[in-house]
């Protein structure tokens, strides 16, 4: 009798464990794309603080970062700090460290290539040019959310399905 | 910006030599840095070549300090000049497009680098420069007081006179102007202070950081901060309703039509030109013409010592002297 409710018992947390799985997934999964539109509000930001104010990379960043607010406002602000540090650094070198820092966030590799390109490419020549690095930019942003938000709900019923299906198959086979 | 924060606005590897100097930045005047060439600066009103170890020496073999071994001076490559306007430009280029244009950029703190490099034409106009092969650095420092001695000069009943501040470059000029602005604002020996607009097109006289002036103008200065100074006349006018107007370097036919509205509106004029005296300043055909209008009451002749900010003579709208400054401030 014990032995069975402790098997019963196992198989309940498994379950529990499986769809708690799912639910993760699913939600670095959103969560992902929610950083991939915060980044996108963070360039239209800085277009215009860029291209209506002329401000300058350090005061754009904080200005856009202090309207963005969470993990990206707070990147933008950790970028304008460091960039008005003047340490000596090359622009490109202070985005780099910092993008290094957003590794712990669900971003694929791809999306951390684009955004350190975009970083590497800001500041470099004129204002047509900041323009159009942005635009660039952005259109990959608009792909990937694009992609994204195609994938959500078919993503989302796979990763909990296949984990529920997973918890089970395991269930199944240890009972 | 702070006396120990000058350095920053050099590259990674310059600023390394710089820090190790023993000046004081006080006396710093200008830096010139030129590809393939030593580091110049001068200091107390002497050029000195620096070393990669630290030391000032002369271009005729005497140095500044007396350390043992021979005096190597620190050649800049191309690299490190280029780093060097990037961190002047606060990796933001793009933002100084149009001082760029006019060969310069203004730095925080005011100072003020003028560039040489190749220039890139379009349709007849400077678009930009590039391949940028010479800085030369202006250190801006704000000496408090300076204007104490010709003040008294430039009023008559207490109001201040249209006044020209007149001066070959590195005369001192925008630092006297500096100071003038703020006695006048904050007021002084029982005279209180009026509201006076700044039209700081090249972000010199009040050296604004996001606006906000980073040198002291008085608590009754309003700053228009990167304003074209003709268009910036006007709008002070007629938004800020000042007593006084300061402006920095006119000269332009634009400028001196701005001055002569300004006058015409109540409202006192001060500002700087370029030149040794007033008859050099009289060729100019339009500055003449403004002058034999009668409309400055007043001019303050700069630059008759070795000393940045000696003034030689103060003289009204006849030709009269009416005053005499002091030594200099700068050395």
């Amino acid at each position: 009798m014990v032995w069975l409710m402790v098997r019963t018992a196992g198989a309940v947390l498994v379950i529990a464990g499986a769809a708690g799985l799912g639910a993760f997934l699913s939600s670095r999964f959103l969560f992902r794309l929610r950083l991939l539109e915060d980044l996108r509000k963070l360039v239209f930001l800085l277009k215009g603080e860029i291209l209506y104010a002329n401000s300058t990379l350090g005061e754009a960043f904080s200005r856009a970062g202090s309207r963005l607010g969470g993990r990206i406002g707070h990147f933008s602000l950790q970028v304008a700090e460091e960039t008005e540090k003047q340490k000596g650094k090359e622009f490109r070198e202070i985005w780099e460290e910092e993008t290094e820092r957003l590794s712990d966030l669900p971003f694929s590799g791809e999306d951390l290539r684009q955004l350190r390109e975009f970083g590497g490419q800001l500041g470099y020549l004129d204002r047509q040019m900041q323009e159009r690095t942005m635009l660039l930019y952005l259109e990959q942003l608009e792909l990937a959310i694009e992609d994204l938000r195609e994938k959500k709900r078919e993503a989302c019923r796979l990763y909990t399905g296949l984990s529920l299906a997973g918890g089970l198959f395991f269930v199944i086979i240890m009972c | 910006m702070e006396s120990d924060e000058w350095t920053r606005i050099f590259g990674k590897e310059l600023r390394g030599i710089f820090e190790g100097l023993e000046v004081d930045f006080e006396k710093l005047q200008e830096v010139r840095l030129r590809v393939g060439q030593p580091v110049c600066l001068w200091y107390e009103n002497q050029e000195y070549l620096v070393g990669g170890d630290g030391r000032l020496g002369q271009a005729g073999g005497r140095e500044r300090s007396d350390r043992a071994g021979r005096f190597e001076p620190r050649t800049v490559t191309d690299r490190e000049l280029r780093e060097t306007v990037e961190c002047m430009g606060n990796y933001s280029l793009y933002a100084f497009e149009e001082e760029i244009r006019q060969g310069f950029l203004t730095v925080r703190g005011g100072h003020r680098v003028g560039l040489a490099g190749k220039v890139v034409m379009e349709e007849g106009r400077i678009k930009t420069i590039r391949h940028i092969s010479g800085v030369n650095i202006r250190f801006a420092h704000q000496v408090k007081g300076c204007g104490a001695a010709v003040l008294p000069s430039l009023l008559e009943n207490g109001r201040l006179l249209h006044s020209l501040l007149i001066s070959p470059p590195r005369g001192g000029k925008t630092t006297l102007l500096r100071d003038l602005v703020r006695l006048l604002s904050d007021g002084a020996d029982g005279r209180p202070g009026i509201n006076v607009s700044v039209i700081d097109e090249r972000s010199e006289i009040a050296a604004c950081c996001q606006g906000i002036p980073q040198n002291d103008l008085g608590a009754r200065t309003d700053v228009l901060d990167g304003c074209p100074k003709a268009l910036g006349m006007m709008m002070a006018i007629r938004a800020l309703a000042p007593a006084a107007v300061a402006v920095d370097e006119i000269g332009g036919k634009k400028d001196l039509e701005a001055v002569e509205y300004a006058a015409g509106c109540g409202c006192s004029v001060l500002a700087t030109v370029h030149g040794s005296g007033l008859e050099e300043i009289r060729r100019k055909p339009a500055m003449k013409e403004l002058i034999d209008q009668g409309i400055f009451r007043r001019f303050v002749i700069l630059g008759g010592g070795e000393r940045a900010g000696t003034v030689k003579e103060v003289l009204d709208e006849k030709g009269n002297l009416v005053g005499k400054g002091g030594d200099g401030w700068s050395g």
